[in-house]
């Protein structure tokens, strides 16, 4: 009950500040705009499937995996993908290296081993798609040649299966108002470790702490409270800044919203409870605010707010952002939102939360010792 | 029933002592007044009482039980109105009370009808729904001492409350004070305003350095510094007094005569100015003013500790 009327006050107080409030909404709305203008031409936007150039090597020694290739590179050939077949492996893991070619597909006596060119994101992940097609087709269809050859006679057309994945990918061409969308979202959700700052500053310099602590609440409970209040209210303005993204710019947000709601929350975590802590271990929330301003920007950067850090082809930035908790939520909202792939979703979450129960360890542990 | 049971209690802060070896008892029903000036330690003995502040040394009972034996117990019975305005400017009056309020379990009806009845008691009950950033001092003020008592305590702890307000939210505070007092509150209060004190309160300590130096009644303590009373009458003309029959009026102890004030000395428990005053007449000298010096506790703090209150 008690964590309930804390929660609440701090919604209430972060909605009660009208400056604040259209400053975290209003700013990134008109970011968008402005960016999404501005940079639409340097997105993909009239992306051709004549762009994607691959090459492989065959050495399955397969004739069925073989067969069931070329029937794959006819497919892709007929939608204007290149093709190109290369006898040596470091000829085709090269031809990655120096970016001639969007993927290298190799086939061996073990399976299908795919090399991605990291710096054309969108070719190589409508390649994976499509292999990872091939794949479980052919899996099927070899698991049906084991047990019944005839049924083989039912399989349907391969070539329309392709089609049908590149089709789906098409639709996914990022353009600079997806792109902003989604990184101003997360960028101003940093700007959400402020409000965890003063919800615990405030309650210093205003004495209304002292008087919360006269009463018979609990310090984990008004802990928990301001986390969780603080918390909602920049969820709310962070549906506010995706419904406006979504339905007034058009932006993409893919299929699954609630996965990408999940990745935004475990951001919100992690920055209100970095705002927590500092608000302890600074105590003085104008010299804490000041830090986290001045930190913020450089993550966002790396983190490829302004824009894709992968265009600027340096592998010194590209490792840096590596350490940029913004590039880790990014990568695994748009992965989902453009190739419903869920596989950074694990590693963002983690390296959200570690941070944020790090901290809210660390602020209960600050808050036993003294008062506010 | 001792509502406050202090027993030689010692604080530091570094190698500041904030109190020292302090005692003191405080019943049901009093209004017990701690006077002192700026740094005398009243706000880190109600910081201990309330149990925001751990001890270095001794005991404290509250409502008869160990301070930490029942700490949920003893807040849940407590309001305190903090020295300095501690509410939110962001919500309105009638959402801080009940924000205060819902920390001490009040919900639901409850809890609406005793937010009504707190801005009700501090005359704010028709400003309910504005923001307090909007308010006068003296409303803030009012809105401080609501947001304390919403939960109706037992006991209330009052730090300064009229610091730097209006003469009519001062007296509206006062007023309020008694009223919570015979409503069935006990209550402490502390100011560095003498006057304040010597108005309201039952039972007052003299704090100064961190040591409680005199305690008592407001008479008590007068005693302890004086047994008399002075009176400055201005008269026409002095020809004609005789100092010695003055000095037989029963009580009087001395007599001293400055250009036309007569300046009479007597003691505090005799009541003799109907017999002085007959004096005068009887030998046809008018008196043109009269004005009697009664000691008070700025007097008594002056004696003790040779500094003025607010020094």
């Amino acid at each position: 009950m008690r964590i309930l009327s804390i929660m609440t006050k701090e919604f209430k107080e972060n909605f009660a500040n009208k400056q604040v409030m259209l400053l975290m909404i209003l700013f990134p709305i008109v970011i968008i705009a402005i960016l999404g203008f501005a940079f639409s031409n340097n997105f993909n936007t009239n992306f051709k499937f004549q762009d994607i150039k691959v090459v492989y090597t065959d050495k399955s020694g397969n004739e069925g995996i073989s067969l069931g290739f070329k029937k794959f590179i006819k497919a892709g050939k007929k939608i204007g993908i290149e093709f190109k077949e290369v006898e040596k492996i470091d000829e085709g893991i090269n031809n990655i290296k120096n970016g001639k070619y969007s993927a290298y597909i190799l086939l061996n006596n073990e399976g299908i081993i795919l090399y991605k060119n990291e710096r054309n994101d969108l070719e190589a992940n409508i390649i994976e798609n499509m292999v990872s097609v091939f794949v479980d087709r052919y899996k099927t269809i070899d698991a049906i040649a084991k047990v019944n050859p005839l049924g083989l006679k039912n399989i349907t057309n391969i070539e329309r299966d392709f089609t049908k994945i590149v089709s789906l990918d098409r639709k996914k061409a990022l353009t600079s108002f997806d792109y902003y969308s989604v990184t101003m979202l997360t960028l101003i959700i940093l700007y959400g470790s402020i409000g965890g700052v003063f919800a615990i500053d405030d309650e210093r310099t205003r004495k209304t702490g002292m008087r919360i602590l006269a009463s018979p609440t609990k310090k984990y409970e008004i802990l928990t409270g301001k986390l969780l209040g603080t918390a909602f209210s920049v969820f709310i303005q962070s549906v506010i800044i995706f419904a406006f993204s979504k339905y007034i710019y058009g932006a993409y947000w893919g299929h699954d919203i609630i996965t990408v709601f999940l990745l935004i929350t475990s951001e919100i975590l992690f920055s209100v409870s970095i705002g927590i802590g500092l608000g302890f271990i600074i105590k003085n929330g104008r010299a804490a605010q000041g830090l986290v301003n001045a930190i913020i920007p450089f993550i966002a950067f790396l983190g490829g707010s302004y824009f894709p850090i992968s265009s600027m082809n340096s592998k010194l930035l590209i490792k840096l952002s590596n350490a940029s908790p913004i590039t880790w939520i990014n990568t695994a909202i748009f992965n989902v939102i453009l190739n419903n792939d869920y596989k950074y979703i694990l590693t963002a979450v983690l390296v959200n939360l570690i941070p944020a129960l790090f901290f809210i360890v660390l602020s209960a542990y600050l808050f036993k010792k003294e008062a506010f | 029933m001792k509502i406050v049971k202090i027993e030689g209690l010692t604080k530091r802060f570094g190698d500041i002592i904030a109190l020292d070896n302090i005692n003191l008892e405080i019943e049901e029903g009093e209004i017990y007044g701690l006077l002192g000036p700026n740094g005398a330690g009243k706000t880190t003995a109600i910081n201990i009482i309330c149990g925001l502040l751990n001890i270095d040394k001794g005991k404290i009972y509250v409502f008869e039980k160990e301070i930490r034996e029942d700490p949920d117990f003893i807040k849940r019975n407590i309001g305190i109105v903090p020295q300095d305005i501690a509410i939110y400017g962001d919500l309105s009056a009638y959402e801080n009370v009940c924000f205060f309020a819902s920390l001490y379990g009040l919900k639901g009806k409850e809890l609406k009808e005793s937010v009504e009845m707190a801005l009700e008691f501090v005359g704010l009950i028709d400003k309910a729904k504005e923001m307090p950033n909007r308010f006068s001092g003296g409303m803030k003020r009012r809105l401080n001492v609501a947001c304390a008592i919403a939960h109706k305590p037992k006991l209330i702890i009052m730090d300064e409350p009229t610091v730097g307000i209006d003469p009519q939210s001062r007296n509206h505070i006062l007023e309020s004070v008694k009223k919570l007092n015979k409503m069935g509150s006990t209550i402490i209060y502390t100011s560095h305003y003498m006057e304040e004190v010597e108005a309201i309160c039952t039972k007052i300590s003299i704090m100064d350095h961190g040591k409680i130096i005199a305690e008592g009644t407001k008479e008590e303590l007068i005693s302890m510094v004086t047994d008399t009373n002075t009176t400055f009458i201005t008269v026409g003309s002095v020809v004609g007094i005789d100092e010695e029959k003055l000095k037989e009026i029963t009580g009087v102890k001395a007599v001293e005569i400055n250009e036309n004030v007569v300046k009479i000395i007597s003691s505090r428990d005799v009541c003799n100015l109907d017999k002085i005053i007959q004096y005068f007449t009887s030998k046809d000298i008018p008196i043109k003013n009269i004005k009697s010096e009664i000691p008070d506790l700025e007097t008594v703090f002056l004696t003790l500790t040779g500094r003025k209150l607010r020094d």
